[in-house]
C-alpha cells in the first residue's frame, strides 16, 4: 500500500495521474502486444529468395498473391528495367518452398506483386489484414516482421517518426520509423499495434541508425489493381511536370489562399491545348476542393491523379490570378492519358528500357518531353546516353550521360531504332572512327568514337532456332561490335572450312537442334577442320551429341537439358559458361551468363587474346 | 595487350641466345644495322667522382647570393570564389588557420625584385618575409603572374645583399646534360644553399617550354643551374603539391615572359586587386582582355574520319559585336594556327599553344589560321576590354542578380532562357534562401515580366516604394518555368530596407 501512494503522489507532483498509470501498465502491455502480434502475422509473413538478392513479404491472399518490394524480385540488368529475376523462391514460416512469378513490379514506388501455386491438398495460407496507411500518425508504435540479412521470422519494434517523409526523392510521401530494418527487410510488412500491416519496409540509412522508411500500404493497394490489371502501373499524364504547394507566403502572394499551383506547362501538349497556364491554381477536382500546404500533400495529390484510370476526364476548377484585376475562375475538364515511360532517375532503373553497346560502352534510351524537362535536357531530336562505361570508345570520344545524341555519321538519329541501325551500318562497314553529333545542353559538338574490332575479319556462323531463340539479339549485337562478320545461312549451306566459328544460338527452342541431321553433320565437318564451335542452353546438347570426340571436353547446358547431357555421358560441369579447347558452352540462364559465354566466345576468336 | 608486347619476345631471346653463340636469325640483323656504339676510355672513379663534387660545389658558390629564402603566411581562404558563389554550398564559411610556407627565391634586381616559383593567391598573403645574407627584410607582392604561375616580390629597403643573377643566355638544355639544383633552406638549417645533382630527360613543349629532369633531388621549388654556374630552370610548387615527373621551366624563357624592363616600378597593389592584362582567357569579367569566343579542341578520331587536322581547335559560340564576330570568325571555325604558328599538338595541349603564340593584351591584334568548310581562311581580330557585369545586390530578396547577356547564356550551364536576369548567390537565411539558387533566371518579378536588369530594378524598385511583405517571383529553373513566393519581412540583419 505504501508503495502504490507513492507512486500516485509522484505521479501529482508531475501533474499528470493519467500519464502515470500509463506508464505503470506500459510493460506488461508492450509484452503482450508484442507476443500476440507475433502470434498472429507470423504464418503471413514470408521471405524471398533468388539468384541475386533475398528479401521479405506478405501474403494477401490464401490462394498465394503475395506483396513484396520492386527491387527485391528485380533482375539486376540495366538494360531492362521490366527484366525481373529468373528464380524466385519463397518460403513460407513453416519452411515450406514454392516457386514464384512476378505478375507486376515497379520501383517507384518500390513494390511488387508476386504469385505463388499451390499444390491441391496444400494447407490454405493466412493472408494478412490491410490496413489504412492514411490514418497512421507520428509516434505510435509499429512493428516490422521480416528476414533481416537471412534471420528468418524476425520481429522488431518501434515507433512511426514520420509519416510525410518527401527527403528521399521518392514518387510519394512514405512512412518512417524507427523500428530496426536491415537488408533482407525489404519488402516485408510494416504493423500497426492492432497487426494490420500500415507500410512495405523498403530502405534505411546505412550511415544512420533506426532510419527506416516504408512506402505506405495505401499506395501498395492500388498498385496491387495496375498489377492485376496490366501488369505494370499504368500512369496517367498529369497537365504539368510538377505541382507545387501553395503554402501561406506563396498563398498571400498569390492572393489565393489555397489550392495546386501549375508551374510549368508543356507547350503543345495536351495540357496547352485543354488551355492551362503556368501559374494556374487548382481549387477543386470534380467538385471537390484540393490544397496543398508542403510538398508531401503536392505528391499525395499527384499520385491520386496519375493513378486513376487511364482514359477517364477529371474537371479541374481553376482561379487564374491576374495582374491588377480579379482572379478568375475557370473550369477544364481534362481527359487523362497515358503518360510517357519515365527514365532512369537516381537509383530507380525507370521504365524505359536502354540499348547497351557493351564493347562501346555506350547505352542509349529514348527520352521523352517530359523527361527533358524533369533532367534539363535539351530538345534536340536524339536519343538520352544513358550509359558510358569508363575506358572504352565511348568515353573516349568525350561522350557523357545526359548528352543527346543527335546524327551518326551525318544521318539522324530521332530514336533508338534509327540510332541502332545507323551505328549498326558503320559497325558492319568496320569504320575506323564512327563521327556522331551531340547535344550537350546548348552545345552541338561533333566527336567521333572508334570502336576496337577484336574479331576484324573473323567469319562466324550463326544458327539461330527456327522458334523461341533466346540472346540471339545479344549475341548479333556483341559479334556486330568486336568487327566479325556474320554468316547467316542454313545449316546446308554453311561451309566449315569458310568460316572461323560456329555459334548455335540456345533458347527451348534449339532443342530441336539435336535432333537436326544438317546441324549435326556441320558440327562434325567444324571439328575436323579444327573450327571453334560455340553453343548455348539446349543447343550445347546437340552439338556434344554429333561429334563423339567432344564427349571429351568440359561442357556446360541450361538445367533442364542437364540430364541429356549426362545420359550422353559428356562432362557435363552445370558452370555458366565453359570453355574447352575449340569448344564453349553456355547455360544461357540470365543475361549476365550469355554476355559471359559472348565474352569468352570474343576471347577465343582473339588473335593470341588469352 | 598482350599482342602488342608479344613480338618483343623472340628479339629478347635471341639477345639473350647471342651469348650461347646460337646462329644469327633475321631480329639479329636489324640490331646489328645500329650505328655501333663508340668505345669510351676508361675512367678512374674516384677522379670522375671528386671533379662531379668540385663542380657541384663550384656552381652553389657562385649562385648562393643570388638565392633568399622566402617564408610567406597566407590566410586560408575560400578557394577562388571571388565575389559570388560563397553561399552556394550551404553553410557558414568556416575560417581556417593562416597557412605558412618557406621557399627559394632568386633575386632579379639589386633594388630588391625577387621571384618566386608560386602564384600567391590574391589578396591573401598576410605575411612576407625574405632572408638574404643572414638578415630578414620585410617584402610585398608586386606582382603576380597568372601565366607562368610565379609571383614577384619586392623588397622595401634592400641594402647590399640582393645581388641579382646576371644575365645569361644560352640554349634550352639537351637531353643527356647534367644540371646542379640548388634550394635555400630556412632558419633551422642557417638558410644554406643545399645543392644536388640531376640529369635532364628531355624537352617538353605547351604554354611554356618545359625541362623534364629526373627525380632525386630536384624538387618542388628548386633553381637548376648547368655546371657553367648559369640558371637555366625553376621548377614551380604545383599547386595541389603533386608533381609526377620534375619539369622545370627554362630561366631564360621565364625572364623574357615577366617583361621586367616595362613593368620595372609598378605598386604593390597587385596582390589585393585583379591583374587587367596578363590574363589567358577568353572569360570576360572586369577589364579583362577578350575576343568573345569559346573553343574546344577537336576530337582526333572525328578529325581522322573527316580529313580535318588532328592539330585544331573549334570555336563553339561566338558573341554578338565582339571583336571575334568583328573580325569574322563564325561558330564552327576550326583554327589551325595563330600568330603563323600552326598548331602541332592535338587536344587540350593546341589550347596551350594557342596561349604560348599570343599576347592577349587590349589593343593588340591576333591572327588565326582557320579552316571554315575545309577551305583556308586568315581572319585577324584586335583584343577588346570585355564589357564589365555588373552584379546588383537585392538584400531585400536576399539574392544577387546579373544581366543574362549573350555570353552569360553560353557560359552558364543549365540556362536555356536567353532573356531575363540570371541569380548569381543567395544569402543564407534571407528570403530567397532555399527557395531560390544559382542558376535560376528571373523572369518575372511582382508579375511584372522581368527582360533585363533594368526592368529587374523597375520592379523592386516599385516593390520597396511600396512596402510590399510578400512577392511572387516566375523564375526558368533549367528549362522549366517555377513559381517563388519570397516573404519580404524576412529581411537580413532585421532591416534591410535600402531605398
Amino acid at each position: 500500500m505504501r508503495a502504490e501512494s507513492l507512486v500516485l503522489v509522484l505521479a501529482l507532483a508531475a501533474g499528470s495521474p493519467a500519464l502515470a498509470e500509463e506508464l505503470a501498465a506500459a510493460p506488461e502491455a508492450t509484452e503482450s502486444i508484442g507476443e500476440a502480434l507475433f502470434k498472429r502475422v507470423d504464418p503471413s509473413v514470408v521471405m524471398i529468395s533468388h539468384e541475386s538478392a533475398l528479401g521479405s513479404g506478405f501474403i494477401l491472399t490464401p490462394d498465394g498473391y503475395i506483396m513484396t518490394n520492386g527491387h527485391v524480385v528485380m533482375a539486376p540488368d540495366a538494360e531492362d528495367p521490366k527484366d525481373v529475376a529468373k528464380r524466385i523462391t519463397v518460403t513460407l514460416y513453416d519452411d515450406r518452398k514454392y516457386p514464384a512469378r512476378v505478375i507486376g513490379h515497379g520501383l517507384d514506388p518500390d513494390v511488387a506483386l508476386i504469385k505463388i501455386d499451390l499444390d491441391p491438398g496444400d494447407e490454405p495460407l493466412a493472408p494478412v489484414t490491410l490496413g489504412d496507411s492514411d490514418a497512421v500518425h507520428a509516434g505510435q508504435r509499429c512493428f516490422a516482421f521480416g528476414a533481416p540479412l537471412g534471420l528468418k521470422r524476425c520481429l522488431t519494434g518501434g515507433i512511426v517518426s514520420n509519416v510525410d517523409r518527401t527527403d528521399l526523392g521518392t514518387f510519394v510521401p512514405i512512412i518512417q520509423m524507427d523500428a530496426p530494418i536491415n537488408h533482407g527487410n525489404s519488402g516485408g510488412p510494416l504493423f500497426n499495434e492492432q497487426g494490420q500491416v500500415i507500410g512495405i519496409n523498403t530502405y534505411g540509412f546505412e550511415q544512420g541508425q533506426n532510419l527506416g522508411f516504408a512506402v505506405p500500404i495505401n499506395v501498395g493497394k492500388v498498385l496491387r489493381e495496375h498489377y492485376l490489371k496490366h501488369g505494370r502501373i499504368l500512369r496517367a499524364a498529369v497537365p504539368t511536370v510538377l505541382f507545387q504547394h501553395v503554402d501561406d507566403v506563396m498563398g498571400k502572394a498569390l492572393g489565393i489562399p489555397s489550392g495546386v499551383l501549375v508551374g510549368h506547362v508543356i507547350p503543345g501538349s495536351e495540357a496547352d491545348r485543354a488551355g492551362f497556364l503556368a501559374g494556374d491554381v487548382i481549387v477543386s477536382l470534380d467538385g471537390a476542393p484540393v490544397s496543398a500546404h508542403e510538398l508531401a500533400d503536392v505528391q499525395r495529390f499527384n499520385w491520386r491523379l496519375v493513378t486513376r484510370e487511364v482514359g477517364s476526364s477529371v474537371t479541374f476548377g481553376l482561379v487564374r490570378p491576374r495582374a491588377g484585376a480579379e482572379a478568375e475562375a475557370r473550369e477544364i475538364v481534362f481527359q487523362l492519358r497515358q503518360d510517357e515511360r519515365a527514365p532512369r532517375s537516381g537509383n530507380q532503373v525507370g521504365e524505359v528500357p536502354a540499348r547497351i553497346y557493351e564493347t562501346l560502352g555506350l547505352g542509349v534510351q529514348e527520352v521523352g518531353a517530359k523527361a527533358r524537362l524533369t533532367f534539363n535536357l535539351p530538345d534536340a531530336p536524339g536519343v538520352l546516353v544513358s550509359v558510358v562505361q569508363p575506358g572504352t570508345s565511348a568515353q573516349k570520344a568525350g561522350l557523357s550521360q545526359g548528352d543527346i545524341l543527335t546524327r551518326i555519321e551525318g544521318v539522324a538519329t530521332p530514336d533508338p531504332d534509327r540510332f541502332a541501325e545507323e551505328l549498326e551500318k558503320a559497325l558492319k562497314g568496320r569504320k575506323k572512327a564512327i563521327r556522331l553529333e551531340i547535344q550537350r545542353q546548348k552545345q552541338t559538338i561533333q566527336t567521333a568514337m572508334a570502336p576496337y574490332y577484336a574479331l576484324a575479319g573473323k567469319k562466324v556462323a550463326v544458327l539461330e532456332p527456327a522458334a523461341e531463340a533466346e540472346w540471339m539479339e545479344l549475341l548479333r549485337r556483341g559479334m556486330l561490335e568486336a568487327g566479325a562478320e556474320l554468316v547467316l545461312l542454313p545449316p546446308g549451306e554453311v561451309k566449315a572450312a569458310e568460316v572461323d566459328a560456329l555459334l548455335l544460338v540456345g533458347g527451348p527452342g534449339s532443342v530441336a537442334f539435336q535432333e537436326d541431321a544438317a546441324v549435326a553433320a556441320l558440327v562434325r565437318e567444324a571439328v575436323k577442320v579444327k573450327k571453334t564451335v560455340a553453343a548455348l542452353g539446349p543447343a550445347a546438347v546437340a552439338v556434344v551429341k554429333a561429334e563423339p570426340s567432344l564427349l571429351d571436353k568440359k561442357m556446360t547446358t541450361s538445367e533442364d537439358q542437364a540430364d541429356k547431357a549426362m545420359a550422353l555421358q559428356a562432362k557435363y560441369t552445370g558452370k555458366p559458361v565453359e570453355r574447352d579447347g575449340k569448344l564453349i558452352t553456355g547455360t544461357g540462364f540470365d543475361k549476365p551468363a550469355a554476355k559471359e559465354f559472348l565474352k569468352a566466345l570474343v576471347r577465343a576468336l582473339t588473335p593470341r587474346g588469352d | 595487350m598482350p599482342h602488342r608486347s608479344l613480338p618483343w619476345i623472340p628479339v629478347l631471346l635471341l639477345v639473350a641466345g647471342c651469348a650461347a653463340s646460337v646462329p644469327a636469325a633475321p631480329p639479329v640483323k636489324s640490331l646489328s644495322q645500329l650505328p655501333p656504339v663508340r668505345p669510351v676510355a676508361p675512367v678512374d672513379g674516384g677522379r670522375y667522382l671528386k671533379a662531379v663534387a668540385e663542380a657541384t660545389d663550384r656552381v652553389a658558390a657562385t649562385l648562393e647570393r643570388h638565392l633568399v629564402y622566402v617564408e610567406v603566411t597566407v590566410e586560408a581562404g575560400a578557394g577562388s570564389g571571388g565575389a559570388h558563389g560563397g553561399g552556394r554550398r550551404g553553410g557558414p564559411q568556416q575560417p581556417q588557420g593562416p597557412q605558412q610556407m618557406g621557399m627559394t627565391g632568386v633575386v632579379l634586381q639589386a633594388d630588391g625584385l625577387v621571384l618566386i616559383p608560386v602564384p600567391l593567391p590574391k589578396g591573401r598573403v598576410q605575411d612576407l618575409k625574405i632572408w638574404a645574407g643572414g638578415k630578414e627584410y620585410a617584402a610585398e607582392v608586386q606582382k603576380i603572374d597568372e601565366r607562368l604561375q610565379m609571383t614577384l616580390l619586392k623588397v622595401q629597403v634592400p641594402g647590399s645583399a640582393f645581388v641579382p643573377v646576371p644575365a645569361a643566355e644560352r640554349a634550352f638544355p639537351r637531353r643527356g646534360e647534367w644540371l646542379v639544383s640548388l634550394v635555400c633552406g630556412g632558419k633551422d638549417v642557417d638558410f644554406q644553399v643545399f645543392p644536388g645533382l640531376g640529369m635532364v630527360r628531355g624537352k617538353v613543349s605547351g604554354l611554356f617550354d618545359q625541362i623534364v629532369m629526373d627525380g632525386g633531388s630536384v624538387g618542388m621549388g628548386t633553381v637548376l643551374a648547368d655546371l657553367d654556374g648559369r640558371i637555366v630552370g625553376i621548377t614551380r610548387v604545383a599547386q595541389n603539391g603533386m608533381m609526377m615527373v620534375p619539369q622545370a621551366l627554362f630561366f631564360p624563357e621565364v625572364i623574357q615572359k615577366l617583361e621586367l624592363g616595362k613593368k620595372a616600378v609598378e605598386v604593390a597593389e597587385a596582390a589585393a586587386e585583379p591583374e587587367d592584362d596578363e590574363e589567358d582567357t577568353s572569360l570576360p569579367g572586369k577589364g579583362k582582355p577578350w575576343l568573345g569566343i569559346t573553343m574546344d579542341p577537336i576530337n582526333e578520331a572525328y578529325a581522322e574520319a573527316s580529313n580535318l587536322p588532328k592539330e585544331g581547335i573549334w570555336v563553339r559560340d561566338v558573341f554578338g559585336g565582339s571583336p571575334a564576330a568583328k573580325g569574322g570568325l563564325k561558330p564552327s571555325d576550326l583554327l589551325v594556327g595563330v600568330n603563323q604558328h600552326p598548331f602541332t599538338r592535338s587536344g587540350p595541349r593546341a589550347l596551350e599553344q594557342l596561349g604560348k603564340f599570343t599576347n592577349p593584351k587590349v589593343g593588340t591584334e591576333v591572327t588565326f589560321d582557320v579552316l571554315r568548310d575545309g577551305k583556308p581562311l586568315t581572319l585577324t581580330c584586335c583584343y577588346e576590354k570585355a564589357p564589365e557585369m555588373a552584379d546588383l545586390q537585392a538584400d531585400d530578396l536576399g539574392i544577387q542578380v546579373r544581366e543574362l547577356t549573350e555570353s552569360l547564356f553560353c557560359m552558364t550551364p543549365g540556362v536555356y532562357q536567353r532573356e531575363g536576369v540570371l541569380v548569381t548567390s543567395v544569402v543564407n537565411g534571407s528570403a530567397a534562401s532555399r527557395q531560390m539558387g544559382p542558376g535560376d533566371v528571373i523572369v518575372e518579378l511582382d508579375r511584372k515580366p522581368v527582360r533585363d536588369l533594368k526592368a529587374f530594378t523597375a520592379a523592386l524598385e516599385d516593390l520597396r516604394r511600396r512596402k510590399a511583405e510578400v512577392v511572387l517571383v516566375k523564375v526558368c529553373r533549367g528549362n522549366r518555368t517555377a513559381y517563388v513566393a519570397l516573404d519580404l519581412t524576412l529581411r537580413l540583419h532585421g532591416k534591410g530596407d535600402k531605398s
